[in-house]
């Protein structure tokens, strides 16, 4: 465990809603060329579980563990609930017949989340008991706790959509001044696409492509679970995302693969650096299923 | 070369002269505020030929004038998103400057679509002046070379870009080829590649000078490696896509100079041959080509 100023981080409440499903009203189109009906998206998936495998699910593109959930009321209210929101918040549901259980924040999927057409998603994962009373529309609300954090002596590493509850389980350690995170594995550049441009760091993700059919099983991408940690080769996301030479970004796999041009599994990001002051070791454990007890 | 340019639809199709906005300071892939200049507008001083990087402020420099559809409520869902292709007529329809004529220069999603006009008619044109453009090239496919996709090119400009054949392979000039990874900001959006730009990379300092950014010009036909743009924008490793530059720089992380795709293909179809003079400026006589590159 590494030093931070978790105990100066201000916790607070956001509100949002269980959103539904959100296919398209057509047919997607592959990047081959072929009309997909892609599910997955929004909603609640029963049976889409933070440490399943993220390929094998029929139709599925982009799909995203657990419950989706957005804010709601005015636009500045929706995106103080996509921005504040951090990997390992806890959750309340305020309405129906679920009210009053609690689950976990596990995941940030989405784009251009300070406009209003932009589709984004905070996940949470609930026991299954829970999942079969909750319904579309059931108000949620987080306490939020993340934003401003910092590792202790690291402080040009930025740390984003990330809790203190999740960082003081990760297992990150220091070694030669530097900040070693245990990841499931380390994902070159060239396969790192959607995300690129999107700002501020605190929304949606990054994601890995799978649209050149070779690349999933040479980068061991069908090995990938919803959860695993990741280290991102040779990109940053510290105001914004991009390719940086010797920047590493270190993600959680939050949504599934995708057969469209350039989108893929998704990460969010929760550390950046382009300092080149973080490394990643291998650990086939990595997965916040395993940190959070989930 | 032939094209099937006679069974071409030619369809009019419009837009107004679209006032700059600005959202105040963004914030720049190393943390400093930045008020940007250069989006939307009658552009007096940046044209296509110009060099894509250096004017102080800009950001997404676009060159001419930037017009936008408003015949639905989103200017990508609009007639002249979709379907007005580089080196299309233009025709100022109101105004002072009615009756001047122009030439379609390119899409930039999120700001939208670019006009050349000469000098004399940008001082009597005035913001929100109607515009319409005879849309030709939906379609438009190369005989023999069926299976590579043309995409947003008027059939005038593609029988000037001095296309050659060799060995069953389409041999193309451009100025630069760009490695696919530093592809960003459009990567992964919506597979119509009719309505979406996607930006070459231009904040990591180190790629910028290894790769020569510096000296991309607004109009120059460049490739992008192992990218295939055919039903969206995305990596395939051994593809090529052909682009135009269609705006410029950015100092947001994971945005640069803009590209509409024009030609993409499977490995093995295309070619490409460096030619420092293949720019839209040069093919549509906008510019006179110099008898030495200075």
């Amino acid at each position: 465990m590494v030093a931070s100023n978790k105990k100066s981080i201000i916790e607070f409440a956001v509100q949002g809603e269980i959103v539904p499903a959100i296919p398209l009203r057509n047919y997607w189109v592959t990047w081959d060329g072929k009309p997909k009906m892609a599910i997955g998206v929004g909603g609640i998936n029963y049976n889409l579980k933070i440490g399943e495998k993220v390929f094998g699910w029929a139709n599925g593109d982009r799909a995203e563990p657990g419950v989706s959930t957005d804010g709601t009321g005015k636009d500045a209210w929706i995106l103080g609930y996509r921005l504040y929101s951090c990997i390992g918040n806890e959750a309340r549901v305020l309405s129906g017949e679920g009210k009053g259980e609690k689950g976990i924040v596990i995941g940030k999927h989405g784009l251009r989340a300070f406009q209003q057409r932009g589709a984004h998603h905070v996940q949470l994962h609930f026991e299954e008991e829970v999942l079969d009373v909750l319904a579309i529309g059931d108000k949620i609300q987080v306490k939020a706790c993340g934003v401003g954090l910092h590792i202790m002596g690291y402080e040009d590493v930025r740390l984003l959509s990330l809790s203190p509850n999740l960082l003081d389980k990760m297992g990150v350690y220091e070694e030669d001044e530097k900040l070693v995170v245990p990841v499931v594995k380390e994902i070159p550049n060239f396969l790192i696409s959607q995300g690129a441009g999107e700002r501020p760091s605190e929304q949606g993700n990054w994601s890995i492509q799978t649209c050149f059919p070779p690349d999933i099983k040479k980068y061991g991408l069908n090995e990938l679970r919803f959860g695993d940690i990741l280290l991102l080769k040779d990109v940053q996301s510290d105001y914004g995302r991009g390719q940086y030479k010797n920047g590493v970004t270190i993600g959680v796999v939050c949504c599934g693969p995708s057969d469209i041009a350039g989108k893929g599994i998704g990460a969010t990001n929760i550390l950046s650096t382009r300092s080149g002051r973080i490394k990643g070791t291998i650990d086939s454990e990595a997965n916040i299923a395993n940190y959070l007890g989930l | 070369m032939k094209t099937n340019r006679d069974s071409l639809i030619i369809t009019a199709v419009q837009g107004v002269i679209q006032p700059p906005s600005s959202r105040g300071y963004t914030v720049t892939w190393d943390g400093r505020p930045k008020l940007s200049v250069g989006t939307a507008s009658i552009s007096y001083t940046v044209q296509v030929g110009d060099l894509a990087f250096g004017q102080a402020g800009a950001d997404h420099i676009e060159p001419g004038v930037t017009i936008q559809g408003r015949d639905r409520s989103v200017p990508s869902e609009c007639a002249l998103a979709i379907l007005a292709c580089i080196g299309n007529e233009a025709k100022v329809i109101s105004g002072e400057a009615k009756g001047a004529k122009g030439v379609y220069t390119g899409r930039h999603a999120g700001s939208d679509d670019m006009v050349w006009f000469p000098n004399e008619v940008l001082e009597k044109l005035a913001l929100l002046d109607k515009i319409q453009i005879r849309a030709c090239g939906v379609g438009l496919e190369i005989e023999g070379f069926e299976d590579v996709r043309v995409n947003k090119i008027s059939p005038r400009l593609l029988h000037k870009m001095e296309l050659s054949e060799k060995g069953g392979q389409l041999i193309v000039p451009v100025t630069k080829e760009v490695p696919g990874f530093l592809m960003g900001s459009g990567i992964g959006s919506d597979p119509c590649v009719e309505t979406n730009d996607y930006d070459i990379q231009t904040t990591c300092p180190e790629y910028v000078a290894k790769y020569g950014l510096q000296e991309i010009r607004l109009g120059d036909i460049v490739a992008i490696k192992d990218h295939y743009c055919a039903y969206g924008r995305g990596r395939y490793e051994g593809a090529m896509t052909i682009g135009v530059v269609i705006h410029g720089w950015s100092d947001s992380s994971g945005h640069g100079p803009g590209i509409n795709p024009v030609l993409s293909a499977l490995p093995g179809r295309m070619r490409i041959k460096k030619d420092l003079h293949a720019n839209i400026a040069f093919y549509l006589g906008l510019r006179k080509k110099p008898e030495i590159l200075i």
